[in-house]
C-alpha cells in the first residue's frame, strides 16, 4: 500500500507506510534521547552549580579567606560565569530541535496513515515552533550589548 | 543597597546573574517568570528590572509594556537578557520601553558596567 505526502495539495511524493512508520519510528527516538540528554545535562548542571557554590563560600572574605591568592581564585571563579550560562543556551537549542522532530514525526503520520474514525486532528499547530530557533550563538562568546 | 529583580525561568541563569550581582554589592530578588516578577516588582522596592525574553506565562516584552504601566515603573531601567538576538525582537522590546537589549551569554564584569550605567 502506497501513500501519498502532500504538500500545498498536490500530489507528492509517494511514500510506503512501512517507509513512514519506520521514518516516524526514528523521529520519536531521537525525540526521546534528545529528552534524555536535556536531563542529563540539567542533573550535570545542578551538580556543577552546587559545586560553584561550595568553592565561593570557601573563598568568601567573611569566613577569613582573605590572601591574595584567594582573591585570585574568587575572580577565576567569577570569570568562569560566562561559560557556566551554557545550560541556558543548551536547553533552548534541545527543546527547539525536539519540537522540530516531533512536528515531523506527526506531519509524517498525519499525511500517511490518515486518521483512525473518531480520532482528533494531530496538534502540529501546537507543536510547530512558533518561529525561528531563537538560540543563534555558536561559541561561547559573550554577546552584545545595546542600550536604547 | 540597590535592589534588582532577575526574572529567566534557568535556575542556571538566575544563580549565575544572582552571583554576579550579589558580588557586585546589589541585592537580588529572583523571580521564575514574568508573572511572579509583576507580583514581586508591586511587592518591593526594585530599582533595576533583568528579564529574560522566552519565558513561560509572560515573556520579558509582556512584562516590560506591563511595568511600563505602573506609574512606579515608568522611569525604572529594564534590560533584556535573553538568546534572541534578532533586530526584529529587539525593536520590539524598544517599543514595548526596555532600556536595554543584552544577548546571552552575558560578561559579569560587562553586566555590571552596564547597569551602574543605567541604574538611578
Amino acid at each position: 500500500m502506497q501513500s501519498t505526502l502532500t504538500g500545498s495539495g498536490q500530489p507528492a511524493v509517494q511514500v510506503p507506510v512501512m517507509v513512514a512508520a519506520d521514518i516516524q519510528d526514528s523521529l520519536l527516538v531521537v525525540v526521546h534521547d534528545l529528552q534524555r540528554l536535556e536531563g542529563l545535562l540539567g542533573h550535570a548542571t545542578d551538580n556543577l552549580l552546587a559545586r560553584f557554590d561550595e568553592a565561593n563560600a570557601l573563598l568568601d572574605p567573611a569566613h577569613g579567606a582573605d590572601s591574595s591568592r584567594f582573591a585570585a581564585a574568587r575572580e577565576v571563579l567569577r570569570s568562569a560565569v560566562t561559560e557556566l550560562q551554557f545550560q541556558d543556551l543548551a536547553s533552548q537549542l534541545l527543546s527547539h530541535t525536539t519540537r522540530v522532530l516531533q512536528a515531523c514525526a506527526f506531519c509524517l503520520a498525519n499525511e500517511t496513515m490518515g486518521h483512525e474514525e473518531g480520532e482528533v486532528d494531530a496538534p502540529l499547530a501546537a507543536l510547530a515552533p512558533q518561529r525561528p530557533n531563537p538560540v543563534t550563538q555558536s561559541e561561547m562568546d559573550a554577546g552584545s550589548v545595546e542600550l536604547f | 543597597m540597590r535592589s534588582i529583580l532577575a526574572v529567566d525561568d534557568s535556575p542556571s541563569m538566575r544563580k549565575m546573574v544572582s552571583f554576579t550581582l550579589s558580588g557586585a554589592g546589589y541585592h537580588v530578588v529572583e523571580a521564575v517568570d514574568g508573572m511572579d516578577a509583576l507580583a514581586k516588582a508591586q511587592a518591593q522596592q526594585i530599582d533595576l528590572v533583568l528579564a529574560d525574553q522566552n519565558m513561560p506565562n509572560l515573556d520579558g516584552i509582556g512584562l516590560t509594556r506591563q511595568l511600563r504601566e505602573l506609574p512606579r515603573f515608568k522611569n525604572t531601567p529594564i534590560l533584556i537578557l535573553t538568546t534572541e538576538s534578532s533586530d526584529q525582537m529587539k525593536q520590539a522590546g524598544r517599543a514595548a520601553g526596555a532600556t536595554g537589549w543584552l544577548v546571552k551569554p552575558f560578561d559579569p564584569n560587562r553586566l555590571i558596567e552596564v547597569i551602574q550605567k543605567v541604574i538611578r
